[in-house]
């Protein structure tokens, strides 16, 4: 969230991403510092809460918590799906919404060492999943992500959720969001969360077959865990 | 009078371990009056089938000028030094169908040769038992074939790896050289659940009279407790092996690693761990094809021992073929971090005077 400034007021700006995109990166961030609970009964309960490790899915709670100190002309709501696709991505997004007479070219680029790049989000499930009771390590994840690559090609997205739980998602969700859109659209006309995982996946948690089991076993026995 | 004994099999009866303990009890047996011979390369007397047979490791080199007539001298040049002893020999490639099946009727005028009286000695075992054995033998020392094609060829052929599983056209090699009664024929599994397991049953064929000299020697049935175990053994467990085939193609399976993915396996198999090459199907087929063809083995044999019994069935498996899923492929890789982790934990290697017995134990130790 960020606001903009103002001569009269500040602004807020809420970025929203939709609920699967949001939950498989708060579940990476989780697993990435204390070994996460087991994942079904997870998703079960983030399900029938509309919480995850504390953070809202239900953006209607949020906006409605939002109202509770903005009137509505002062909220704006972005959605991360369309804004990473828009020109210039996020970043020109939010320069657009700030009014500020700078493009993304204008700004020094982020090094890559500093960029907070995710892995692969089944390659952080399926080494939390092998690294059960403890910790994963980046060696690990690493180790997963080269046995999705083996598997199923370079630079095919994954995703730790099967084709179910999504539309699990998108059944409980889309009513929501549509609602969310409904009430922000006098201020916000054409407001809409994006699709359900945003571009979507190459590779499921369901498409993890024995071959990609044998092919983890093998870069196992090459290397450390 | 001399008696001459051979037991000629088949495969993955037990063989290599009797071998073994009657050859480290060679000199007790001569004392008893039994010749158990040294002929060189193992335990065992599969050389002198190299005269029908090309034998695997045993070239013609092997032998030197006089070729694979070699072993049959020294046999010879053997028992002349005890002439009163009876001889007891083993080797299962005399039960071979492949590569080249040996000439019975050769082969039993040379035993004839050696003593007054020739008693042959068959142990066979049933099919979905044998099956898997002789897939365990192939990957003991090479990449193993793939499980399937490898039994859809058995159930076709009616022979794996060389060897009869229709114990029918076995027995009909066999009366080519002897006559039936000059045949006993055991069971593997009854042989080894009776009292004083295989060793006593053996040399109660080939030494009867001498039984109470002998029965003492022989321990029990298993390994020596001093070896490291052999997953590839009767007591391995064919799914672990063909995990460690899978992992480590196009090499070899690794036996430490097949102990590894076993122990893991047996931590995760609630009610105990026995698995099966086989999948359920294909066990209904071999059952299908084979308990008629050993039905009708078990009349022909009767004819001569009145007491014989086709081998039983094996015990269901808990874990078949087709439970290899991607769930358990998932927990053999979640093992094999833990272990590593272990490992790490553990840090060093083990210390070199450490036996890796007492290395394994602690890491199942530590991997609870």
């Amino acid at each position: 969230m960020g606001f903009r400034p103002s001569a009269k007021a500040s602004t807020p700006l809420h970025v929203l991403r939709n609920q699967a995109s949001f939950l498989q990166s708060v579940y990476q961030q989780i697993a990435s510092s204390r070994p996460p609970a087991d994942w079904p009964a997870y998703f079960d309960r983030v399900i029938e809460i509309r919480m995850a490790d504390g953070l809202t899915l239900d953006y209607n709670r949020f906006y409605s918590h939002l109202l509770t100190g903005f009137s509505r002309p002062q909220i704006r709501l972005i959605s991360y799906d369309h804004a990473t696709r828009a020109e210039g991505g996020i970043i020109g997004t939010w320069l657009r919404e700030l009014d500020l007479p700078l493009s993304p070219a204008d700004l020094v680029p982020v090094r890559d060492e500093d960029a907070n790049i995710s892995a692969e989000p089944l390659a952080t499930f399926t080494a939390a999943s092998l690294s059960q009771p403890g910790l994963l390590t980046g060696t690990l994840v690493g180790l997963m992500q080269e046995a999705l690559r083996q598997s199923f090609g370079p630079d095919r997205r994954s995703t730790l959720f099967t084709r179910d739980e999504v539309a699990r998602l998108e059944e409980v969700f889309a009513p929501m969001n549509a609602a969310l859109s409904a009430r922000v659209a006098l201020y916000q006309p054409g407001f809409a969360m994006g699709p359900m995982l945003g571009s979507g996946a190459a590779v499921w948690r369901e498409d993890l077959t024995e071959e990609f089991w044998i092919t983890t076993c093998r870069l196992l026995e090459r290397g450390a865990a | 009078m001399r008696r001459v004994v051979l037991h000629l099999g088949v495969h993955r009866t037990g063989m290599r371990g009797l071998q073994d303990r009657l050859f480290a009890q060679r000199a007790a047996l001569a004392r008893a009056g039994v010749l158990y011979p040294d002929l060189g390369q193992n335990h065992a007397h599969h050389a002198l089938a190299a005269a029908w047979m090309t034998l695997p490791g045993l070239s013609e080199e092997h032998f030197g000028p006089e070729g694979a007539e070699a072993p049959w001298r020294r046999l010879r040049a053997e028992l002349a030094a005890a002439p009163q002893a009876d001889v007891f020999l083993s080797a299962e490639a005399f039960s071979r169908a492949g590569p080249q099946p040996v000439d019975m009727p050769a082969l039993a005028a040379r035993l004839r040769a050696l003593g007054d009286a020739v008693q042959v000695v068959l142990t066979v075992r049933a099919q979905a038992s044998l099956l898997p054995a002789l897939w365990l033998e192939l990957a003991r020392h090479q990449v193993p074939p793939a499980p399937g094609p490898f039994i859809a060829r058995a159930l076709r052929d009616h022979v794996a790896a060389g060897v009869w599983l229709d114990f029918n056209r076995l027995y009909d090699h066999l009366l080519q050289g002897f006559a039936p009664d000059e045949i006993t024929v055991l069971d593997h599994d009854t042989l080894h659940a009776a009292p004083g397991g295989a060793w006593a049953a053996l040399l109660q064929i080939a030494a009867p009279e001498r039984m109470a000299e002998l029965a003492g020697l022989g321990g029990g049935d298993g390994p020596p407790s001093d070896t490291d175990p052999d997953p590839t053994g009767d007591a391995g467990h064919p799914l672990a092996v063909l995990a460690a085939a899978r992992i480590c193609a196009p090499a070899p399976p690794r036996a430490e690693l097949a102990l590894r993915i076993a122990a893991g396996l047996g931590r995760a198999t609630p009610g105990g761990f026995a698995s099966q090459l086989l999948t359920r199907a294909e066990d209904r087929a071999l059952d299908a094809v084979f308990a008629p063809l050993n039905a009708a083995f078990q009349a022909r044999v009767r004819q001569v021992q009145p007491g014989f019994t086709s081998p039983p069935l094996p015990d269901p498996a808990a874990l078949w073929r087709e439970d290899m899923t991607a769930d358990l492929w998932a927990s053999i890789a979640a093992d094999l971090v833990r272990r590593a982790r272990a490992v790490e934990r553990l840090t060093d290697p083990p210390p070199p005077n450490l036996p890796k017995r007492i290395w394994r134990r602690i890491l199942d130790i530590c991997l609870g």
